[in-house]
């Protein structure tokens, strides 16, 4: 069985803001980027997860997340 | 002796090697544009495609027979890469491994790097979104932060002196956070930092996929059953699963195939039970790193 978490961005927002899966995630698998650094718009910043295969399943992040913006498949 | 210390540490281990740090170094192998281009782009790092490959979930595809080995085999040998002396691709880390080590060696490495700077943790930030003052950096880097606004300190970019740096360290060791030297690029010494599982980001790949973007240290962990009373003070220290407690024996036991050397656990032990042995004292693990 593969894994794959699903980050929908325009749900998400601006991830500085939350952080709630970053920190409660027990894998530590979210990563938060912005594609220019230096640019503070809150439009820029994303989560995504690179170590998908890490994942546990355990859907704490999918619970956390209050706006739904989080699809573990 | 590793072999980086073959290379690179002119009769010593690497990082002793002064060398390393001077500011030609720095300038001969491009350590400032290399270092900025990394710490700019850390997180981005994970994420970009390679070839058109997709990087997400690494681990499915090493597991893919044949591919997925030389896949392995060609992400490892980023790390090691030593060529072209200058513009190495520091999105792929290229020339950029660490290395544990033991609290003793860290003072001896603050005493050949100038200046030192702490930093935010880039791993911590991109992982947890927590900014924690944790790292040391050094030359090239200490000087090219500062035009990185997410990883300058509150307490701003004044340098550290060598026993102030060498305090805080020991202060990292007692909360039970791994000394690590990192190259940047090889042979240019960048940084000291304080890592744990599992937010830091070549801990993780090394644990995770056997990565060799952190090797294991100089020494190694060996247990003198005499002096140990059983009190399991070391087993809740150690983060690469080496020790667990043998109840039966009433004391740890200490895997020394695991034990990447950080020395975490002898630091903690009270009766000093726990001794840092040279690992190629040992034949069998003198290749493992």
């Amino acid at each position: 069985m593969k894994t794959d978490v699903i980050v929908d961005w325009e749900k998400c927002g601006d991830p500085r803001e939350c952080k709630k899966c970053m920190q409660v995630c027990p894998q530590a698998l979210f990563i938060m980027y912005s594609p220019d650094w230096e640019s503070d718009d809150p439009d820029e910043w994303r989560l995504d997860v690179a170590f998908t295969d890490l994942c546990i399943r355990c859907n704490d992040c999918v619970e956390v997340c209050p706006h739904g913006a989080i699809t573990i498949k | 002796m590793c072999e980086w210390c073959y290379k690179h540490g002119a009769g010593k281990k690497w990082y002793l090697n002064s060398r390393n740090y001077l500011v030609e170094t720095a300038l001969e192998v491009g350590a400032h544009e290399y270092i900025y281009g990394l710490w700019k782009n850390f997180e981005k790092v994970y994420l970009k495609r390679v070839f058109g490959i997709s990087t997400k979930g690494p681990g499915y595809k090493f597991q893919i027979p044949i591919v997925g080995r030389a896949i392995h085999w060609y992400i490892n040998s980023w790390f090691r890469k030593e060529k072209p002396l200058k513009g190495r691709n520091p999105m792929r880390a290229e020339g950029h491994p660490g290395q544990v080590v033991t609290l003793e060696d860290a003072k001896k490495i603050l005493e050949l790097a100038q200046p030192i700077l702490r930093v935010h943790c880039a791993c911590r930030w991109m992982t947890r979104g927590v900014k924690d003052q944790c790292c040391l950096a050094f030359g090239a880097l200490a000087e090219m932060v500062p035009r990185l606004p997410r990883y300058i300190p509150e307490t701003g970019t004044e340098p550290m002196d060598v026993g102030e740096a060498q305090q805080f360290v020991e202060s990292m060791q007692e909360a039970g956070r791994v000394s690590t030297v990192w190259f940047g690029p090889i042979p240019y010494i960048a940084a000291l930092c304080s890592c744990e599982l599992p937010e830091c980001a070549a801990t993780r790949v090394r644990t995770a996929y056997n990565l060799m973007s952190l090797y294991k240290g100089e020494y190694v962990a060996k247990l003198n059953p005499q002096k140990c009373e059983g009190c399991r003070t070391c087993v809740s220290r150690c983060q690469f699963g080496a020790i667990s407690f043998n109840d039966s024996a009433g004391m740890p036991y200490i895997d020394q195939w695991q034990c990447f050397g950080c020395g975490l656990c002898a630091y903690s032990c009270p009766n000093g039970a726990i001794e840092m042995v040279d690992r190629t004292s040992l034949p069998p693990l003198r290749e493992v790193w």
